[in-house]
């Protein structure tokens, strides 16, 4: 049984992603050509840029990934992050559904 | 040899840009200036007159003339427009604040048409060839701290605006008179006896302003660009028992930084590029003062 908020949405970051952000110790800042908004997001998305960046992803096989990575962290904790991370990034086009 | 603007007479200068206009260096910017107001014309001379006079066969970036709208207007409650390349984009000031409106509005041009340039509104000081960018919203204490370094043995580059260079890795001097306001003009002439200040403009919509001419050295140098070495954001705080200088997360920095941007957004992308590049090769602090002494003292710790 699955515990967690995964949606088996299939994901795919914007192709140009890569000129987009800059990662630093306490973030990843990204930009938005289109609007000039400019956020900055918790280090998980650096992980997940490293990961996915060029690749379709399941969000599904993310999270399981991510609480392989991350053993010390409560998995409910990282899922919720994952989800709300996702949606952020979704909403912001920097991330779309396929 | 350069011809700097104090080779003129008084009277000369006067006629020339009352007349043909003369064209002046400041900072990277060649700007050819005209006018008839003769207060304006007096301040002018006094803070700018180290600065180059420029050929005629040189490229001007801004044409700028200030002068009053109307005859009547000359004798009635008289006032001053601001015009850059033949455009006039404010209203009129009352006349007796066109040296503050002349350096308001350059401040505008500037930031609206130097786009080779992102531009930050900070101040930046330099030492050793490492510039410290002090970005602060009105009232933050930047030109105060900023007057206190640069007649402390640090170099002015800018009071008001940071130019950073295409690939970030430098800043662009900028040396023009340091803009206090209300309490600080007293703090600064007690602190630095030796600077030296012109008219006091009471009463202006920012309050009392008075400009502080910027150090010969700042303007001997003005084609010697620094490089970024830290980024400070100053906050005086009256009354605070120790200064306090704070290391502040890159990310957290960058989003900051925009916050005093005049043309991130019209950079987009390059401006993007252009600030993470910036803070990356930056370190990054709060400093919060009340002592411009200890100010001073922390910010030499650095280095």
């Amino acid at each position: 049984m699955t515990i967690y908020p995964a949606y088996h949405k299939r994901l795919k970051f914007r192709p140009d992603i890569a000129m987009l952000y800059h990662s630093f110790d306490d973030g990843v800042v990204l930009f938005d050509p289109d609007t000039s908004n400019t956020t900055l997001y918790h280090t998980i998305v650096l992980w997940l840029l490293e990961l996915t960046a060029t690749d379709e992803f399941e969000q599904e096989q993310v999270l399981n990934r991510l609480i392989d990575d991350y053993k010390n962290d409560d998995p409910m904790e990282l899922s919720q992050l994952l989800d709300r991370t996702l949606n952020s990034l979704m909403k912001l086009g920097f991330v779309q559904r396929i | 040899m350069t011809l700097i603007l104090s080779t003129y007479s008084k009277k000369e200068f006067c006629r020339l840009v009352k007349t043909t206009g003369l064209n002046v260096k400041i900072g990277p910017f060649n700007i050819k200036l005209t006018s008839n107001v003769p207060t304006f014309l007096d301040n002018f001379y006094f803070l700018y007159s180290d600065c180059a006079i420029v050929g005629d066969d040189q490229y001007i970036d801004f044409h700028i003339c200030l002068k009053p709208p109307s005859i009547v207007r000359r004798w009635y409650r008289p006032q001053v427009n601001f015009f850059i390349n033949e455009f006039r984009p404010f209203k009129p000031l009352p006349i007796d604040q066109t040296m503050a409106f002349f350096e308001w509005g350059l401040n505008w041009t500037i930031a609206q048409q130097a786009l080779q340039y992102l531009i930050i509104h900070s101040a930046v000081v330099e030492k050793e060839g490492k510039a410290i960018i002090l970005p602060g919203m009105p009232g933050a204490g930047k030109s105060t701290l900023c007057a206190a370094l640069v007649h402390h043995g640090w170099r002015l580059l800018s009071d008001e605006q940071a130019l950073i260079s295409q690939d970030a890795t430098e800043i662009v001097p900028l040396a023009r008179p340091i803009n206090l306001k209300n309490q600080s003009i007293e703090v600064i002439k007690e602190f630095c006896p030796d600077a030296k200040f012109g008219q006091i403009f009471a009463q202006t919509s920012k309050g009392d302003i008075c400009h502080v001419k910027p150090p010969v050295s700042a303007i001997e140098q003005i084609a010697v660009n620094a490089q970024p070495f830290a980024i400070v954001f100053p906050s005086y705080e009256h009354g605070l028992d120790q200064t306090k200088l704070t290391t502040m997360a890159k990310g957290e920095t960058l989003i900051e930084l925009i916050n005093h941007c005049f043309n991130y957004t019209i950079l987009g992308l390059d401006g993007f590029k252009r600030l993470s590049t910036l803070v990356e090769n930056s370190q990054c602090f709060s400093l919060s003062y009340s002592d411009l002494n200890s100010a001073i003292s922390t910010l030499d710790e650095l280095y």
